[in-house]
C-alpha cells in the first residue's frame, strides 16, 4: 500500500486536486443543505401548524398528500434517487455531470428528510407557551415566527448540523455517478483503479471534515440555547 | 352596585363524540363583576380549566355564551376574537414563558403583537415599570431557566399586564399551584395588589380553599361540570349549602376516621363572636359536656372565621338542650352534620 508509486500518486493528488476538491465537497454539502432548509423548513412548520390540533388547522387530505409526497421521497434510496433525478438537473442547471449538477439530486433528496427534522423540533415547543400566546390575541403567523421557530432555535440549529452530514455522505456516494469532491476521488483511485493509500488519506479527511461540523454544530446550538444555565 | 365584566350564559362543553363523549361543563351560568376577584374553585377533574378557557375562548364552548365587556366573544370572527383577546390576559399554572427570552422580552411580547404601538424603547420601559411593578426589577436580563417558580410566575404577571391599553381581566389558571405555601401567599398578595391599585378584574381557578380565603370576593364551586353553589366567600365558608361546598370547606375535607361521639354538630361564627367562651358557658350553666372533636380558625377577606366541630353527648335531651343553646348564639351557625362520619 506505501510502495513509492502510490505516495507519489498521492503527493501528485494533494497538490493537484485536492483543494478543489475540498472546496467541491464543502459547496455540495452546504449549497444542498441550505436549499433543503429553505423547501424543509416552512414545510416541517406547516406539518404541525396544520395538524388537525395545530394553530391553523388545514384540511386532513392536504396533510395526507403532503404527508405521503414525503414519505415517498425518504423511502426511496439515495443511489436510485440520484440516476433518477440527474436527467433532471440538465433541465435545472443546464448540465447533468459534475458537482453542479448533484445539488439537484442531493437537494429532491434532503428536504423531506429535513421536513421531518423540523416537524419533530416544532412539535416539541411547549404547547402551553403557544396557549399564552394565543391568549394574548397573537396570530397564526406571529406564533409561527415569534414562538415556535425561536423557541425551536437550538433544536433547529443541531438539525442544520445533522443534515449537514447526511447529505457531506450522500455527496462522498455521488463521486459514484459524476460528481465531483473528495468522494469521487477516493471511488476513482482507491476503488476503480485499487490505490488504497488513496482511499484511505480521502476517508480520513472525510472523517476529520465531518468531526469539524459536529463539533461546530454541537457548540453553536449550546450558545444559543437559552435553557442551558 | 356595580357592573358586570364577565357574562356567562348556558355555557355547555363537551369532548368527543359518542360513547367517548365527555360533558366538561353543563348549562353554567356566572356573572362576574367588574373590579372583583372572582374565585372558581374545584377538586381536580371539575371541570374549571375548562371554564376559565371558555372564557377566553381558547377552548370553543359547544353552546351558550361568553360577553366580555359589552362583547360576545362566542359570535366574533378570529381576527376579532384576537383583539379581543389583547383585552384580557391569562397566567398559568406552568408559567409558560418563552424559555428563548430574558425576562424583559417575555415582557415585551404582547406589545410585539399588537403592531401598533412599535417603538422598542417604549415597550422596554413599559416593560421595566411592570418588572418594578412585580418586584424583580433586576432580573430584566435574566432567562427564565434562571429565575424560581415564584420568579417566573410573576414575570409572566408582568407580562399578562403588558398588553396596551392595559388588560381588564386577569384569568389566573391554578397560577399558585406549582409553589409552595410562603411564595404563594408573596403571588397572592400580588394579585391583590394588582386588582386594588390598576382595577383589573381577577378571575381565579384553584383547588385550594386556601388561594379563595385569601383574595376572593366571591366564589362559585364546581363540581362535575356543574355550579354548585355560588356566592360571598364568607358566605359560603361559614354556611357553605351543598355538598360539594362542605367538601372543600371542611378542615382538610376529610372526613373524620375515628367517631368519638354519636352525633357531631357544625359550627360556624366570625370574628363578632369567637371571643365568647360557649363551650365553657354551655358546661358551667347547663351542665353539657361537649367533646371538640376538631377547630379551625381563618381570615377571609378581613375578618376571622372559626369552624368547629363538636361531639353531642350520648344523652338525646342533653343533645338537644345543646342543639338549642348553640343556634341561639348570635352570629354562629350551628348545624348537624353527617358527612363527616363514614
Amino acid at each position: 500500500m506505501f510502495s513509492e508509486k502510490n505516495v507519489e500518486l498521492l503527493t501528485g493528488i494533494i497538490h493537484e486536486e485536492l483543494l478543489k476538491a475540498i472546496g467541491e465537497t464543502l459547496l455540495m454539502t452546504f449549497l444542498p443543505t441550505l436549499l433543503a432548509f429553505a423547501i424543509g423548513l416552512p414545510l416541517g412548520v406547516l406539518l404541525v401548524t396544520g395538524d388537525k390540533r395545530g394553530i391553523r388547522p388545514l384540511p386532513s387530505p392536504v396533510m395526507q398528500v403532503l404527508n405521503v409526497i414525503i414519505n415517498l421521497l425518504r423511502s426511496v434510496p439515495f443511489l436510485i434517487l440520484l440516476v433518477v433525478v440527474l436527467p433532471l438537473s440538465r433541465l435545472v442547471v443546464g448540465t447533468s455531470v459534475g458537482t453542479k449538477a448533484i445539488i439537484v439530486p442531493l437537494t429532491i433528496a434532503a428536504f423531506p428528510f429535513v421536513a421531518r427534522l423540523v416537524e419533530t423540533s416544532i412539535r416539541e415547543v411547549d404547547q402551553g407557551v403557544v396557549e399564552a400566546a394565543q391568549a394574548m390575541g397573537a396570530s397564526p403567523m406571529q406564533i409561527v415566527y415569534k414562538v415556535l421557530i425561536p423557541e425551536a432555535k437550538p433544536a433547529l440549529i443541531s438539525n442544520f448540523c445533522v443534515s449537514l452530514i447526511t447529505i457531506f455522505g450522500y455527496g462522498a456516494m455521488a463521486g459514484i455517478l459524476g460528481g465531483g469532491g473528495l468522494g469521487a476521488i477516493a471511488i476513482n483511485y482507491g476503488y476503480y483503479r485499487r490505490r488504497e493509500l488513496v482511499m484511505w488519506v480521502m476517508v480520513i479527511l472525510l472523517i476529520v471534515l465531518v468531526q469539524i461540523f459536529q463539533s461546530t454544530g454541537n457548540y453553536i446550538t449550546k450558545r444559543s440555547d437559552k435553557r442551558i444555565r | 352596585m356595580s357592573e358586570t365584566i364577565i357574562r356567562i350564559e348556558h355555557l355547555c362543553k363537551t369532548f368527543g363524540t359518542g360513547d367517548g363523549k365527555v360533558e366538561a361543563l353543563k348549562d353554567i351560568d356566572l356573572d362576574i363583576q367588574k373590579g372583583e376577584i372572582f374565585g372558581i374553585i374545584g377538586l381536580s377533574g371539575a371541570g374549571k380549566s375548562t371554564l376559565v378557557r371558555c372564557i377566553n375562548l381558547l377552548e370553543r364552548p359547544t353552546s351558550g355564551t361568553v360577553t366580555v365587556n359589552g362583547q360576545e366573544l362566542t359570535a366574533l370572527k378570529e381576527k376579532e376574537l384576537r383583539k379581543a383577546r389583547m383585552g384580557m390576559s391569562m397566567i398559568f399554572q406552568g408559567f409558560n414563558l418563552l424559555m428563548q427570552r430574558t425576562a424583559l422580552q417575555n415582557i415585551c411580547f404582547p406589545l410585539e403583537l399588537n403592531g401598533v404601538r412599535g417603538e422598542k424603547s417604549w415597550r422596554e420601559k413599559r416593560a421595566r415599570e411592570l418588572l418594578e411593578m412585580v418586584g424583580l426589577p433586576d432580573k430584566a436580563d435574566a432567562y427564565p431557566v434562571q429565575l424560581s417558580g415564584g420568579q417566573k410566575q410573576r414575570i409572566a404577571i408582568a407580562r399578562a399586564l403588558a398588553q396596551y391599553p392595559q388588560p381588564q381581566v386577569l384569568l389566573c389558571d391554578e397560577a399558585t399551584s406549582a409553589l409552595d405555601p410562603t411564595t404563594t401567599q408573596s403571588i397572592l398578595d400580588l394579585l391583590k395588589k394588582i386588582n386594588r391599585e390598576m382595577g383589573v378584574t381577577v378571575v381565579v381557578i384553584t383547588h385550594e380553599m386556601r388561594v379563595v380565603e385569601q383574595i376572593c370576593d366571591r366564589v362559585a364551586v364546581l363540581e362535575g361540570g356543574v355550579i354548585q353553589e355560588q356566592g360571598d366567600v364568607s358566605d359560603i365558608f361559614s354556611n357553605p349549602r351543598t355538598e360539594a361546598g362542605r367538601r372543600l370547606v371542611m378542615p382538610n375535607g376529610e372526613k373524620i376516621h375515628v367517631l368519638p361521639a354519636n352525633r357531631l354538630v357544625r359550627l360556624a361564627f366570625n370574628g363578632a363572636t369567637s371571643g365568647e367562651p360557649i363551650i365553657s358557658t354551655l358546661a358551667a350553666r347547663e351542665g353539657i359536656c361537649l367533646n371538640i372533636i376538631s377547630a379551625d380558625t381563618r381570615t377571609i377577606g378581613d375578618k376571622s372565621f372559626g369552624t368547629m366541630v363538636l361531639g353531642l353527648p350520648q344523652d338525646e335531651t342533653e343533645a338537644a338542650r345543646a342543639l338549642i343553646y348553640l343556634r341561639e348564639i348570635p352570629g354562629v351557625t350551628a348545624e348537624e352534620v353527617t358527612d363527616l362520619v363514614q
